[in-house]
């Protein structure tokens, strides 16, 4: 691991590399769907920008963040299509 | 349930088929792909003694409209093929983006043809006289629309900003000589990196001052030092802000940039600044690439046409890139790096929590500048044989030329879009403290960009060439 690879571990917690926001069922990151919800996103931007990376909004905490993250209220979402909350 | 969260619902009825972190959802890679498709395709052509000219077609000279229909009569296949270029690629690009072709397509033929009649005004040969630019002129009648009548929304497929602006920035890396990047690139960097961290660091703590969120500080700090809407969707992503937080940022920074884009030309033009110099003032002190661009290209427009403005319009536009796209663009991956670490190791500690990792830098990267420097490398390999006075009589009308020509209409199709897809009363409410805090950096930004483009760098962006 390189400096900036450690440093960028820096305050990630050991845990189970699946449980992350991009899996949790309150996770939301659809770019059609981000840009219908952020107004002015698509006049000079669009959330099909690299730069927007898999980021997504949070429905349980009301946060915008990269799907990476994680918490302990994760929850996993299931099987795509069987789940309604599925983004 | 709020209107964010209604469209949030609205949307999880239909699953993605793709995956959000897929290369191919991302309008930066097939920006690359079309942008170095056409230049590959110009140099073949070069090559072979022949050019991109018959495709790169663009409205003639003209000053009775006698001779603007001669013109568009005499060309119409062409302007036909050319439509069927752009509309065939860009209804792939849009469908792998998620967009339907069959609302694409009358959307796109919208934009085209207003595109043409917008190429034709600018192309009049008293339109400088009556400030008829083509990117204000775009810009203008864009928003008119948008916040007047309105186009229905099934149109907003076609008005994709962001992929129209980031394949002309690859067209654009065509047109920019490599060893004027290497020449001047360093000085844009020092230049841009002074602005950066200044206005960041003046809007950070003046929204801290006001009361603000430290991560919504942060989002109005980059959005403001870096890329705009770009730069505040990114930040706000990394630092994990409240779900308000972007669309606020949005909202400021969309102000600015569209008030920038009318006022630093004005300003320029008034001060009879350099069109180099003008264009590293825009480049350091716009908030939206898309934006700049506008203001660049209306300002170096005015070289030889209007008295007492010096320089060239390829000036404006290279001083232009240098400083946003090598000096400004360029750091958000890492502008987002170490502000996600900040936020999850400073700002917030959350149970179960997990932070970033260097991946982070190269995930965020705004890949079309690969394009924009492939494309500057290309040219130049494919004309190092050349002398001065053979590239400017053979490359310059039948390699340059086209290329300059099909990133003026992605750069129409953009300013447009601009216009059209900018509905004030959609914004967010931003509230005052947030807008204030964000003017505070306005103000340095542009004070500290004008005394370092007209005075402390100047010698640098009055001399560029090739
Ligand atoms: S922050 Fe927690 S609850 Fe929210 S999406 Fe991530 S893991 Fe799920």
């Amino acid at each position: 691991m390189n400096w900036l690879a450690r440093l960028g571990a820096k305050g990630r917690p050991a845990g189970d590399e699946l449980a992350r926001c991009g899996a949790c069922r309150f996770f939301t990151n659809d770019a059609l769907g981000l840009e219908a919800a952020i107004p002015g996103l698509r006049s000079l931007g669009s959330a099909t920008s690299s730069v927007r990376s898999d980021d997504g909004l949070c429905a349980l905490h009301d946060q915008y963040l990269g799907a990476r993250r994680c918490c302990a209220d994760f929850q996993e979402r299931e099987a795509l299509g069987a789940d309604p909350d599925r983004g | 349930m709020s209107s964010t969260q209604s469209a949030i619902e609205a949307r999880r009825i239909e699953p993605p088929a793709r995956t959000a972190g897929s290369a191919w959802n991302k309008d930066d890679w097939w920006a690359v792909l079309l942008g170095l498709g056409l230049v590959l395709a110009a140099i073949a052509l070069f090559q072979y003694d022949s050019s991109l000219k018959w495709l790169a077609v663009t409205p003639a000279r003209w000053s009775t409209f006698g001779q603007l229909g001669a013109d568009l009569a005499n060309n119409a296949i062409r302007y036909l093929a050319q439509f069927a270029f752009w509309a065939v690629t860009f209804s792939i690009i849009t469908a792998a983006l998620g967009f339907e072709t069959r609302r694409f397509l009358p959307a796109f033929l919208l934009l085209y043809v207003a595109s043409l009649v917008i190429f034709a005004i600018g192309q009049w040969d008293q339109a400088n006289k009556y400030n008829l630019e083509p990117p204000l002129v775009a810009l203008a009648l864009g928003l008119a629309v948008a916040n007047t009548t309105g186009l229905p929304r099934l149109f907003e497929a076609g008005f994709r900003v962001e992929l129209y602006i980031k394949t002309g920035i690859v067209l654009l890396g065509a047109t920019l000589p490599l060893s004027l990047m290497v020449w001047a690139g360093p000085i844009a960097i020092l230049q841009a990196s002074i602005v950066s961290l200044a206005t960041f660091f003046v809007i950070f703590y003046a929204a801290r001052w006001f009361g603000l969120d430290k991560r919504l500080a942060a989002t109005l700090g980059v959005g403001g030092a870096v890329c705009g809407v770009s730069a505040a969707i990114a930040i706000s992503g990394a630092v994990g802000g409240r779900k308000g937080d972007a669309p606020i940022a949005i909202t400021t920074v969309v102000i600015w940039a569209i008030v920038m884009i009318f006022a630093l030309p004005l300003v320029a033009r008034v001060l009879q600044l350099p069109t180099g110099v003008a264009g590293a003032w825009i480049g350091t002190s716009e908030f939206a690439d898309a934006a700049g661009i506008a203001a660049a290209q209306a300002y170096g427009e005015l070289a030889g046409h209007v008295d007492g403005i010096a320089g060239t319009s390829d000036q404006a536009v290279w001083a232009f890139s240098l400083l946003k796209i090598v000096g400004r663009d360029v750091w958000i991956g890492i502008w987002a790096f170490v502000l996600a670490i900040v936020a999850t190791t400073r700002w917030e500690v959350r149970e179960g929590g997990r932070g970033t990792d260097a991946g982070e830098i190269w995930r965020r990267f705004p890949k079309f500048i690969i394009g924009f420097l492939a494309a500057s490398v290309l040219i130049t390999l494919s004309t190092r044989g050349l002398s001065l006075a053979d590239y400017n009589k053979v490359a310059v009308p039948t390699l340059v030329n086209p290329v300059k020509d099909m990133r003026s209409w992605a750069f129409i199709f953009c300013f447009l879009s601009i216009g059209l897809t900018t509905r004030f009363r959609d914004l967010a409410e931003a509230g005052i403290r947030p807008f204030l805090a964000f003017t505070a950096g306005v103000v340095v930004n542009v004070i500290l960009g004008f005394v370092l483009s007209t005075i402390v760098f100047a010698s640098y962006w009055t001399n560029l060439v090739r």
